[in-house]
C-alpha cells in the first residue's frame, strides 16, 4: 500500500487505477474510431492501396517516402506517443498527491546552471524531461530529468542520465561549497585548481562519507552549516537507494554518482543514475504497483533531503 | 662521496623537519581561527540569552530557580570570554560553562511549553528563533574547530613533530565535545 509510505498517498491506487481506466478508454475509443474508419471506407482504402503499390513502380521514391512514413508513425511515434501519454497520466497523480506540479518538458536553464558550476559534464547537447515543482516545507524545490549527450547522434552515449534538483533555501546566504564525487588522481588535480579558484578542502568527520565525496569550499563553517550529519546521512539514503531499490526499470548495478553546488541561496544536485528513470520505452505496459511505489519513494526521500536542509537554514 | 651523502642527509632531515614545524604553525593557526569562529557565534548567543532572560522574566514566575542559574550561567561565560585563545585549560573551562549554559537553556526552552502565553508571544517567538539559528551556527563552528583541533592533534603527537611542538610551544587544544554532537538519526526505513 503506498499509503504505508507516507499518508497523503492514500487512496492514490484507485485514483491511478482510474486514470489508467481513463487512459484505456481513451485508447479504445482511438481504436474503435480507427476501426469504424476502416470500415467505413474499406473500398477506398483498397483502392489508394492498389494506386499506391502500382505508384511504387511508376514513381518509386516518393512511394518509398509515404510507405516508410506511415510505418514510422505507425510503429514508432505512435506507440511512443502512447507511453508518453500513458506516464502523464500515471505521473500526474502520484505527484499531485505530494503537492507537486508535473510537466513532460524540464527546464533546461536550471540544468544549464548546473553544467556552469561543474557538477555536470558540458557534453555536447542538454535534453531535460519530466520536471516536477512544487514546494518542501515552504522552500521551492524543482526536479528535472536530464541526458547530457556526448556528441550530435544520441547513439554516441551520454556523459550524464539523471536528475537536477534545485532547492532556494530562503534564509540561508552561503558561501560557494562544492561537493565532488571522489575520483582518486584526477580530484587530486581538481584540489588544486579548486584552491586556486578560492576553494579550499573540507574535510568532514564521516569517513563514509570522506571515501566518497570530495568537498571545497570557501567557507569551512558555511561547508559544514551544509553537510550536517542529518544530511550526509540522507544524501548516503539517496545513493542506497538508486543503487539498491530499483525493481522495475532493472538497471544495471549503476555507478551512481552524487555532486553538488551551493552558493548563496541556491543548491543545486546532480543526481547521475545511468538511466531515463521516467522512460516511457522502459514502463510496463499496464499499472504496475512496485513501479509506483519506486517514483513515490524517490519523491518522498528527495523531500527528506530537503527537510534535513531546511532544519539548518 | 661520504661528505655529500651527509650533507644531502643532513640537508634532508633540516628540510623535512622544517616542513613539519611550518605543518604545525598551519594547523595551530587554522585551530584558532576556528575557534574564533566559535567565539563570535558564543558571544551572539550571550547576547540573545540576556533577551530570552528578559521576556521570560515576565511570564515565568515558577521557574526562578532556572531562569537565576541561565543568568549565572551567562555572567560566567561573558566574564570568561576573555580566555586566550591559545591557552588550553582556559578554553576547556569556557567550553564546560558553555556546555552547562547550553543544557540550561535546553531546560528552559522546554519548561517554556508549560506557559502558553510565553509560548505565543512574538518576542519570545524571534528569539527563539534567533537563539535556534545562532545553535546551528555554533555547532557547523564547533565541527570546523574540532576537526581543526584533530589535525593539529595529528601532527604534534607524532614523532618528530611532539619534539618540534615542545620547542616552539604548541600545545594540544580541547576538542568541544557536545551532548547534542552524538545524537544521530533515524534509520532508512523512517523516510522510505
Amino acid at each position: 500500500m503506498l499509503q504505508e509510505l507516507d499518508p497523503r498517498l492514500a487512496g492514490i491506487e484507485s485514483e491511478l487505477d482510474q486514470a489508467l481506466n481513463g487512459l484505456n478508454d481513451t485508447n479504445a475509443d482511438i481504436n474503435s474510431s480507427l476501426d469504424e474508419f476502416k470500415t467505413k471506407h474499406k473500398t477506398k482504402l483498397r483502392i489508394a492501396f492498389t494506386l499506391g503499390v502500382v505508384c511504387l513502380f511508376i514513381f518509386p521514391t516518393i512511394s518509398f517516402l509515404i510507405f516508410g512514413g506511415y510505418a514510422f508513425f505507425r510503429y514508432a511515434v505512435m506507440p511512443f506517443a502512447n507511453k508518453v501519454i500513458e506516464k502523464a497520466y500515471l505521473v500526474t497523480p502520484i505527484a499531485q498527491a505530494l503537492n507537486l506540479d508535473y510537466t513532460l518538458k524540464g527546464n533546461t536553464l536550471i540544468c544549464e546552471e548546473a553544467r556552469a558550476a561543474g557538477i555536470i559534464p558540458k557534453g555536447y547537447r542538454m535534453r531535460a524531461e519530466d520536471a516536477f515543482t512544487g514546494h518542501v516545507s515552504g522552500v521551492p524545490y524543482y526536479f528535472t530529468e536530464l541526458v547530457v549527450e556526448s556528441g550530435p547522434n544520441s547513439a554516441q552515449g551520454s556523459l550524464f542520465k539523471g536528475a537536477i534538483i534545485k532547492l532556494s533555501l530562503p534564509k540561508a546566504n552561503m558561501s560557494e561549497v562544492l561537493v565532488l564525487q571522489d575520483a582518486g588522481l584526477w580530484n587530486k588535480l581538481k584540489n588544486a585548481f579548486q584552491v586556486y579558484q578560492g576553494m579550499e578542502q573540507v574535510s568532514l568527520e564521516s569517513v563514509e562519507f570522506e571515501n566518497q565525496y570530495q568537498v571545497y569550499a570557501k567557507d569551512q563553517i558555511d561547508a559544514r552549516k551544509l553537510l550536517t550529519p542529518e544530511y550526509m546521512e540522507r544524501l548516503t539514503q539517496v545513493k542506497a537507494f538508486y543503487t539498491f531499490n530499483k525493481p522495475v526499470i532493472k538497471m544495471a548495478q549503476p555507478k551512481i554518482k552524487i555532486q553538488m553546488y551551493a552558493h548563496g541561496n541556491e543548491l543545486i544536485i546532480a543526481l547521475d543514475y545511468a538511466e531515463d528513470y521516467f522512460n516511457p520505452i522502459k514502463m510496463h505496459k499496464s499499472f504496475d504497483h512496485a513501479w509506483a511505489k519506486d517514483i513515490a519513494q524517490q519523491f518522498i526521500l528527495i523531500e527528506s533531503l530537503a527537510k534535513s536542509l531546511i532544519k539548518q537554514w | 662521496m661520504t661528505g655529500i651523502v651527509i650533507i644531502t642527509t643532513f640537508l634532508a632531515l633540516v628540510g623535512g623537519l622544517y616542513f613539519w614545524y611550518i605543518s604545525i604553525v598551519t594547523k595551530r593557526n587554522k585551530a584558532q581561527e576556528a575557534f574564533a569562529g566559535i567565539d563570535v557565534q558564543l558571544k551572539k548567543r550571550a547576547d540573545l540569552i540576556a533577551n530570552v532572560l528578559v521576556i521570560a522574566k515576565k511570564f515565568m514566575e515558577h521557574e526562578k530557580a532556572l531562569l537565576e542559574q541561565v543568568t549565572q550561567l551567562r555572567a560566567q561565560v561573558t566574564s570568561d570570554q576573555s580566555a586566550k585563545t591559545s591557552n588550553p585549560v582556559d578554553i576547556k573551562e569556557r567550553f564546560a560553562i558553555e556546555e552547562q549554559l547550553h543544557k540550561s537553556m535546553g531546560q528552559l526552552n522546554v519548561a517554556v511549553e508549560n506557559y502558553p502565553e510565553l509560548k505565543s508571544d512574538s518576542h519570545m517567538l524571534n528569539a527563539q528563533n534567533a537563539y535556534k539559528e545562532v545553535e546551528a551556527d555554533i555547532a557547523a563552528s564547533r565541527r570546523f574547530y574540532n576537526s581543526a583541533v584533530g589535525a593539529l592533534h595529528n601532527s604534534i603527537q607524532i614523532f618528530p613533530g611532539n619534539i618540534i611542538a615542545r620547542k616552539i610551544g604548541v600545545s594540544e587544544l580541547p576538542f568541544y565535545e557536545t551532548s547534542s554532537a552524538t545524537k544521530l538519526i533515524t534509520n532508512a526505513s523512517d523516510v522510505l
